[in-house]
């Protein structure tokens, strides 16, 4: 605890000197950085600890998502609180999380991830098509005019005049999330070192053994499944109130993939080795996107678009990564021993 | 001196093969019970059921006059059964301590609430986990190496670290799959000390062995499979000079039909 001290207060002065030195936009990247940091911790628990491949991931993202936009939009008039909606909606999630892990039970590596990502896109398609015969989620339009992140009156998606420094929204937001990753942090921390990391762990490297010494494999993996997908529904219930907008192409496969990524970098089932996997996959394409700026200077030209550009490097990324560290930037040191060693 | 595990005539087939042919077993308490017979007799397959990693076509168990669930490996262990395995299974990446904490499972309750929230509870019973699981460790003499990689030890470590684990569950009987195989012959004299501790501490041992002198010397009572079925039982040195064991062993001597 001591050691990160020095990282939270980093932390909280990140976003003002982002703010003063480069601008607003860029606070409001941190501010998706965080979110898909929840995402990628949600995602360790599933793939890093309990060692089930999951490719749907960002479906659980969706349904939490979509459960803030339904209770809190004109889409059925309803205008709950937002703590009372955040709940509901990470628990929508955990629920649709047990729903895909127990048929999937049996299956493994390659065959569990072929299923999971049918299941993601099931869910996108659902949402896409939900407007008839009965208008739920409104079809590709999406819902708009969500609700923003308030607690009473205060309103985080507001600025707000703070001892006559004025404060911009985007930071707000930063603060509501660094709060909620840091208590996902801490609660996965407190996961890792548990009975119920430790079950999770000796399914991940031999089920059977496990089983033998009186673990309940199934119920520990739906558990996996269950809580991940309950902090991927929690930042979904953040995600959409950050927007006031949600619809269904903010939920493709790609997003999945880009999450898995994000915990493979860093190193799986290790913490650190997360966030920093997340926190650079995150905020790297958004670099990258300035790139056309760089290439009309120096090129005169744009050479590559940057969409593009993206892509390419990501692929060499992960291609050099898989190739020099195949275990992860910051990984534990296990995984080191093993790759390196053998 | 009563049984505390009966296996009644169990039986299971794979297809076409016939692995295990109506066999019945009575297992003493507080005895060191031998498993023998040639490769492809059927002890493992026999160890598979009554660990639950099988479920019998046939026949059931009864573990101290109760029903044993078949086909449920985490509730067999519940029951007080525990294993190891012919090849090594350990949890490779987990450390050494940690591999008796998940051996500890089911003498816990910490729940992923109390996981989370870090309850006093939880904490205590953590604390009196470590202590119980160097005690273990202690026991096969691994506490040395509690932080250390379970993959990193050497192979005959690896046995002792399996068997610690599976002596973490506190079971009343504990199966040992080939325990001394690859084993030199001074591994192998320390080995059947340490079944003979657990023995004494009140822990039935049921063991699966291909070196017949090893076993004869250890166990108080031997069982034969042969092609599925229990040719001989009981006392070791009786089994020893059965006629039937000789033949599956060695193979029929040559008879001249007239």
């Amino acid at each position: 605890m001591k050691k990160s001290l020095p990282l939270i207060v980093l932390a909280c002065l990140l976003p003002w000197l982002v703010y003063v030195f480069i601008g607003q936009s860029w606070v409001r990247i941190l501010d998706f950085s965080l979110l898909y940091l929840m995402l990628s911790l949600g995602l360790n628990v599933v793939v890093g600890y309990a060692g089930l491949l999951d490719l749907g991931y960002i479906a659980f993202f969706a349904v939490g998502a979509y459960s803030y936009a339904l209770l809190s939009s004109p889409q059925f008039g309803l205008h709950w609180p937002l703590l009372v909606i955040l709940p509901i909606g990470a628990l929508c999630a955990g629920v649709f999380g047990v729903l895909l892990g127990a048929p999937t039970l049996r299956l493994k590596g390659d065959y569990l991830a072929i299923v999971t990502l049918g299941f993601g896109e099931i869910i996108r398609i659902f949402l896409n098509n939900l407007s008839t015969p009965i208008n739920i989620t409104n079809g590709p339009q999406g819902i708009s005019e969500i609700d923003p992140l308030h607690v009473g009156s205060f309103v985080f998606n507001h600025s707000s005049a703070l001892m006559g420094i004025s404060v911009p929204s985007v930071i707000h937001i930063y603060y509501l999330f660094l709060l909620a990753v840091i208590v996902t942090i801490v609660f996965s921390y407190r996961l890792e070192k548990s009975r119920v990391g430790r079950a999770w762990m000796a399914i991940r490297e031999d089920e059977l053994a496990a089983s033998c010494v009186g673990i309940h494999t199934k119920r520990y993996k739906l558990l996996a499944f269950g809580l991940g997908a309950t902090m991927g529904g929690l930042s979904g219930g953040l995600f959409a109130g950050f927007q006031e907008f949600v619809s269904p192409e903010s939920f493709t496969l790609m997003e999945s993939v880009m999450i898995l990524c994000m915990v493979v970098l860093g190193g799986m089932g290790h913490i650190p080795g997360v966030i920093v996997g997340s926190l650079l996959l995150s905020v790297l394409p958004e670099l990258l996107r300035e790139s056309a700026g760089w290439q009309k200077s120096l090129l005169g030209s744009v050479w590559v678009d940057p969409a593009n550009l993206r892509l390419i490097m990501f692929a060499l990324a992960l291609v050099i990564m898989m190739l020099l560290r195949p275990e992860g930037l910051i990984p534990s040191s296990v995984r080191k021993k093993e790759l390196h060693h053998e | 001196m009563s049984n505390i595990l009966e296996v009644n005539a169990i039986s299971k087939r794979f297809g076409g093969l016939i692995a295990l042919n109506n066999v019945s077993l009575v297992i003493p308490q507080h005895s060191i019970v031998g498993l023998i017979g040639p490769n492809g007799a059927g002890k493992t397959t026999l160890f598979n059921i009554i660990t639950g990693l099988y479920r019998p076509d046939q026949g059931h168990m009864l573990l101290l006059g109760k029903r044993l669930p078949v086909g449920q490996a985490h509730e067999v262990a519940r029951c007080g059964i525990a294993r190891t395995f012919q090849n090594i299974r350990l949890f490779g990446h987990l450390t050494v301590l940690e591999n008796i904490l998940v051996g500890r499972h089911l003498r816990s309750t910490a729940s992923v609430l109390g996981a989370i929230f870090n309850t006093a509870h939880t904490r205590q019973e953590e604390r009196e986990m470590r202590d119980k699981a160097f005690y273990f460790l202690n026991y096969v003499g691994l506490s040395h190496r509690a932080q250390d990689y379970a993959k990193t030890l050497s192979y005959g470590d690896q046995r002792r670290l399996e068997i610690a684990r599976a002596l973490a569950t506190e079971p009343q009987v504990l199966a040992l799959d080939e325990p001394a195989a690859g084993m030199n012959s001074k591994e192998r004299q320390d080995l059947a000390q340490l079944i003979q501790r657990i023995k004494e501490e009140g822990v039935t041992v049921l063991v699966i062995e291909h070196d017949v002198k090893w076993i004869m010397s250890l166990c108080q009572q031997v069982s034969v499979l042969h092609f599925g079925q229990v040719i001989a039982e009981g006392d070791p040195h009786l089994v020893q000079n059965n006629a039937k064991v000789i033949e599956a062993y060695l193979g029929r001597g040559q008879h001249h039909v007239a």
